[in-house]
């Protein structure tokens, strides 16, 4: 080890560099407080013996001197004549470790650098380690930086801006273990998943990136929600470990039948409240996503009629666990009953977040908290869908395709996606592109619900309607032995751009099809349904064949 | 929080008292590590358990899997109205019977 010996005299210097060797220690002197200075810095000793009195540079200025430039705890001991006490703590004060007046016992001199020695030890890799983990942390923090934005191009490419989403997100960390993905179906209505994975973190955000891609892609092909759950259940099974799982709700606003489908799996605080402000829960009916495998999976959705003006109302359990400061925790009673307190506020998720924290007190939480409130604004959520058309991108040309599905075919798969997807490839997102997978839509409903399934639209007209209509169909399609649709779907290229005809045949036994020309296209009862009013808004020409199982339907698509 | 358990013939009883929460990840696994896995049966005794959050229903998944994922025979007794509403929010009683 090096010592840097500090003193104006000869002999003293030799002293005690005799000593020190003799000791074992490696030794460089200087002979005045400038020299010292210069001496530290090129010789990087690892103690000073330092006298007070010096020309040049006093011992005081060249200690301040040294512990100013020294990046380390170098132990500065000062060897001195004087007795005074001033004179004696002047030498800490100005950064010295220790002193020691002349003359001084060999036999302390030991001990005192020994104890320094010690304490330097301890000090320096206290200090290596605060400095590997300053680097670390800046390190952790940049990676953080870079995958957060990462992270957040991936989650939002969806409509959660639009002024139907009041949403409150506060993470407990840079990343969220909650998740709200929104997006429009090109054929109509809106997805939504609102989820919160457990823990909090970038553990808990990673499931979202599998999780987003799904959500996102499937709607963008107009899939349902029940083939969308069934999708991530079986991707986050396989993905996440055990002991991980995502609870959601999965809804999807149906604004042209006004019906709300729900998925819930373990969201305790889904609600919708009514423009009545009467709030009915939606009740989780199902295990969160990733435990079930793929064969045990329950994708079946709760359906509720909605009213323009109701709203979804969404909440983590990071919400109702909140605790105030004596250990209480906010609960579902509170936050409904604060709801409808507030249900008039002009912004609800506001109006809320400030009546949880009136309750929490600043008491500090230790999960993701997340309020969102959708409004059921069913024309907007309409016009959303032709938002997203495209303009771009059409090259027409000649085609024609063919799909049949038989009854067995028509239980597992709707085959209204993967047409949709076709059209989106071999036609582009044209401009008519959500018209058409609306009428296409709904011809293959009416296929489907009246021609193989016999139901009667009539169904729907009651309250509770919806509902028995939804069960009945899953129940005769559930039990379907014998049938077909057929889809034919051609388009010839025109002068001025294309003409698109639609041909749906099924095996059903059809209808009355003079009723047709009698029905008042503002009358949205009878045998048809609702549907055929808003095809022939949209379409050149529709027309049955005779016994009412076939139908053509023809729109022109300009340029 | 504490968690201790109990091994009488084949069936392990594991009693959970206070927060069940991430802190008791290590305990818990403990719990149960050296027992039969699938050929045992267990009891998680909650009565004594007054918050549960979802690492902990995490942790009750990892116990499923040890001891034989549907084969596994595991009993949820004993619990108290706030964590019995959060097993049942999470359709939890679809996996483990509670009684």
């Amino acid at each position: 080890m090096k010592i840097l010996v500090v003193d104006d005299d000869a002999t003293n210097r030799l002293v005690l560099c005799a000593y020190l060797k003799k000791d074992g220690y490696e030794t460089v002197t200087a002979e005045n407080g400038q020299h010292a200075v210069e001496m530290f810095q090129q010789e990087r000793p690892e103690m000073v013996l330092m006298d007070v009195m010096m020309p040049v540079m006093d011992g005081y200025l060249a200690t301040a001197k040294i512990k100013e430039i020294s990046d380390r705890f170098i132990p500065i001991i000062f060897l001195t004549a004087m007795t005074d006490e001033k004179a004696l703590s002047r030498c800490v004060e100005v950064g010295g470790d220790d002193f020691l007046t002349k003359p001084y016992s060999r036999v302390i001199l030991n001990a005192k650098m020994d104890a320094l020695f010690r304490v330097s030890k301890l000090y320096n890799t206290i200090y290596e380690q605060k400095h590997e983990l300053e680097n670390h942390q800046l390190q952790q923090q940049k990676e953080q930086e870079v995958a957060r934005k990462v992270f957040d191009s991936i989650m939002n490419p969806g409509c959660l801006d639009e002024k139907i989403f009041d949403i409150h997100l506060s993470p407990v960390s840079l990343f969220n273990g909650d998740v709200v993905l929104a997006a429009a179906k090109p054929s109509g209505g809106l997805n939504i998943l609102f989820g919160d994975f457990t823990g909090h973190g970038l553990g808990a955000s990673l499931g979202a990136l599998p999780l987003s891609e799904i959500f996102y892609a499937m709607t963008a092909k107009s899939y349902g929600i029940a083939d969308i759950c069934t999708e991530i259940n079986s991707k986050l099974k396989q993905q996440l470990p055990i002991g991980m799982f995502l609870a959601a709700c999965v809804l999807e606003v149906d604004s042209s039948n006004h019906v709300l489908k729900v998925w819930n799996g373990a969201i305790p605080g889904a609600y919708i409240m009514t423009n009545q402000g009467e709030l009915k829960k939606l009740k989780s009916t199902h295990l969160p996503f990733g435990i079930l495998s793929v064969t045990a999976f329950d994708n079946h959705c709760n359906i509720i009629e909605i009213t323009p003006g109701d709203k979804i109302i969404l909440s983590t359990d990071g919400i109702l666990e909140a605790e105030n400061p004596s250990g209480e925790m906010y609960g579902t009673k509170r936050f409904e009953q604060h709801l409808l307190e507030h249900k008039d506020a002009e912004h609800l998720t506001s109006a809320m977040m400030t009546a949880i924290d009136e309750f929490t007190q600043d008491n500090e939480v230790d999960d993701d908290v997340t309020l969102a409130i959708i409004e059921c604004d069913l024309n907007f959520i309409e016009g959303l869908a032709t938002a997203n058309v495209d303009n771009k991108n059409v090259h027409d040309s000649n085609w024609e395709f063919t799909i049949l599905l038989h009854f067995d075919a028509l239980q597992k798969i709707d085959p209204l996606p993967i047409i949709n997807q076709i059209l989106n490839e071999i036609q582009g997102k044209g401009v008519n592109r959500n018209q058409i997978s609306m009428v296409l839509s709904e011809l293959y409903c009416n296929s489907l619900d009246h021609g193989l399934l016999n139901l009667d639209s009539r169904i729907k007209s009651s309250p509770q309607g919806f509902m028995e209509f939804y069960e009945k169909k899953s129940k005769r399609l559930g039990s379907l032995e014998v049938g077909y649709i057929k889809i034919t779907i051609k388009n010839k290229k025109t002068e001025s751009g294309s003409v698109l005809t639609i041909i749906l045949k099924d095996s059903g036994k059809g209808f009355d099809t003079s009723l047709l020309d009698a029905h008042k296209l503002a009358d949205n009862e009878g045998y048809c349904g609702r549907g055929l009013p808003l095809i022939k808004e949209y379409c050149e020409s529709l027309s049955y064949n005779d016994i009412g199982n076939r139908v053509e339907c023809v729109i022109r698509v300009d340029q | 929080m504490s968690i201790t358990s109990n091994e009488s013939g084949n069936t392990i009883t594991i009693k959970i008292n206070g927060r069940f929460d991430f802190s008791s990840h290590k305990d818990f696994r403990e719990a149960y590590t050296n027992t039969g896995g699938e050929n045992s049966t267990y009891i998680v005794d909650m009565s004594g358990t007054d918050y549960i959050d979802s690492s902990a229903l995490g942790m009750l998944l990892l116990l499923r899997e040890f001891a034989g994922s549907d084969k596994a025979n595991i009993t949820i007794q004993g619990t108290q109205k706030e964590v019995r509403d959060i097993l049942e929010v999470s359709n939890f009683d679809k996996l483990f019977s509670l009684s």
